[in-house]
């Protein structure tokens, strides 16, 4: 190995991650793709990026966690999910309803926090400055999905 | 309070009244409507009964005094409440009472108004005693709890938004906090949108070099090939491939990880166990080939999740 890198870096465990929904992805891919097929190749293929990212943060993060749980939800949507989904409905009731004062306190920029809100996945229930502190995350965790993507692109291209 | 409301519209002496903020105002409407309807209420109100010797004047000129000598009592009833602020606002100078408006001022847009109102009581009675400007200050700390905690939340949020200004590019050159929230919305859906990019070309990409793998499936289990060109060696062949290719795996993806993240085009040949193999895989893009087939076959080493 010429470069040393740590193994349990977020790049790493994205990599791997990312790498293993592939390969997965590609078992199951038809032998002949339309162009329906194709888009929802791509739209398999940012899920899977979103989801191995997410867990490659690990749940302490709370964009991470609704990422998976999202993942989670539309993974066992045909199952025995009920019980659960209307569960986690209500908890996100309960969690906008803690949400909505606080949002009032932030002033005058009640707009931009709603787009922010609506970017950051899990964003609805947060108050300003978790809302921020996320949102830092999330950029650093998309800068480093985005360099690796786009690593692995050009190590399949060439 | 209702009953107050309803007191001012009896009194005449309310409306006689023009002071130049409402907080005194309603302060007076009170003093003058207490003594005479009933003193009861007004204590029930504010459990002191030295209100009712105080508001027992009833002229203009002594009404602002007696407002603040009221707020001096108020405060000498329940000093527990806030026993720290007490502490550390108690410099009685008229200059740091002003400070700590201004500081008040920057805090709350709400508050403004009632701060506005304290500023202009001090400037209107500069020539009063310095006891009473002290207990103005002290007035203003009637809601200094919800202020100071609204001051950590502020610096809590002007904190983080010095990360995030750190982390978006282009974001310090703007100023102001709705500027610079458009900038950090901007970066990150320009990121999603990279995000979906790359995917969609990893979609349009990968099926070519899968299809590679995909034929090196049955290519592998068909003596008649012309890489193993005698039939006889192909068992021992695999025998030995399966094995390796188990154990090698974690390793090989470790390697393409890290080679992906530092931008080694060649993982082959930072992989010595994949040498030792080059014999028997002659041409390069067959090596190509079964790197995706071993990583194709070991699909159920792993779980994601």
């Amino acid at each position: 190995m010429k470069t040393p890198t740590n193994p349990s870096s977020i790049k790493t465990r994205f990599a791997i991650k990312f790498l293993q929904a592939m390969k997965k992805l590609n078992k199951k891919r038809s032998s002949s793709p339309s162009m329906a097929d194709k888009q929802r190749r791509c739209r398999l293929i940012r899920a899977a990026a979103c989801a191995s990212m997410a867990s490659a943060v690990g749940t302490r993060r709370a964009w991470s966690r609704a990422v998976l749980r999202k993942t989670v939800n539309n993974h066992q949507y045909h199952s025995v999910i009920n019980n659960r989904r209307r569960i986690t409905r209500r908890k996100r009731v309960v969690m906008m309803r803690r949400g909505n004062p606080r949002e009032g306190h932030s002033g005058n920029l009640g707009e931009e926090d709603d787009i922010l809100r609506g970017l950051v996945p899990g964003g609805e229930g947060m108050d300003f400055c978790r809302l921020l502190s996320e949102t830092a995350h999330y950029v650093k965790c998309l800068r480093a999905q985005i360099q690796v993507m786009t690593n692995i692109l050009d190590h399949y291209s060439t | 309070m209702a009953a107050f409301s309803s007191f001012q519209q009896h009194h005449p002496f309310s409306s006689s009244i023009s002071l130049p903020n409402s907080t005194t105002a309603t302060i007076n409407n009170k003093l003058l409507d207490q003594p005479n309807n009933n003193i009861s209420q007004f204590n029930e109100d504010h459990s002191s009964s030295i209100f009712s010797v105080t508001t027992t004047t009833t002229t203009n000129n002594n009404i602002s005094m007696d407002s603040s000598s009221i707020v001096t009592d108020k405060y000498q009833k329940n000093p527990p409440s806030m026993p720290k602020k007490r502490k550390s606002k108690q410099p009685s100078s008229p200059n740091s009472a002003q400070s700590k408006d201004m500081r008040d001022q920057e805090n709350k847009g709400k508050r403004q108004k009632k701060v506005k109102a304290c500023e202009e009581k001090n400037k209107s009675k500069e020539e009063e005693p310095k006891g009473y400007i002290h207990v103005r200050a002290r007035r203003g700390q009637a809601t200094d709890s919800h202020s100071l905690a609204e001051r950590v939340r502020r610096e809590r949020i002007s904190e983080r938004m010095k990360l995030l200004q750190a982390l978006v590019p282009g974001c310090d050159k703007v100023t102001g906090k709705a500027l610079m929230l458009d900038e950090i919305i901007n970066y990150v859906q320009s990121l999603q949108n990279q995000v979906e990019f790359l995917s969609m070309k990893l979609a349009s990409v990968n099926p070519m070099i899968y299809d590679f793998g995909m034929d090196l499936e049955p290519f592998m289990f068909r003596p008649d090939q012309n890489l193993n060109s005698l039939p006889s060696q192909l068992p021992p062949m695999q025998q030995s491939c399966s094995p390796t290719t188990a154990n090698l795996y974690p390793i090989m993806d470790v390697n393409s990880a890290n080679s992906l993240l530092f931008q080694q085009s060649q993982i082959l040949n930072s992989l010595p166990d994949q040498d030792q193999r080059q014999m028997l895989w002659e041409v390069e893009d067959q090596r190509q080939k079964f790197i995706n087939q071993s990583e194709i076959s070991n699909n159920s080493l792993f779980s994601f999740h």
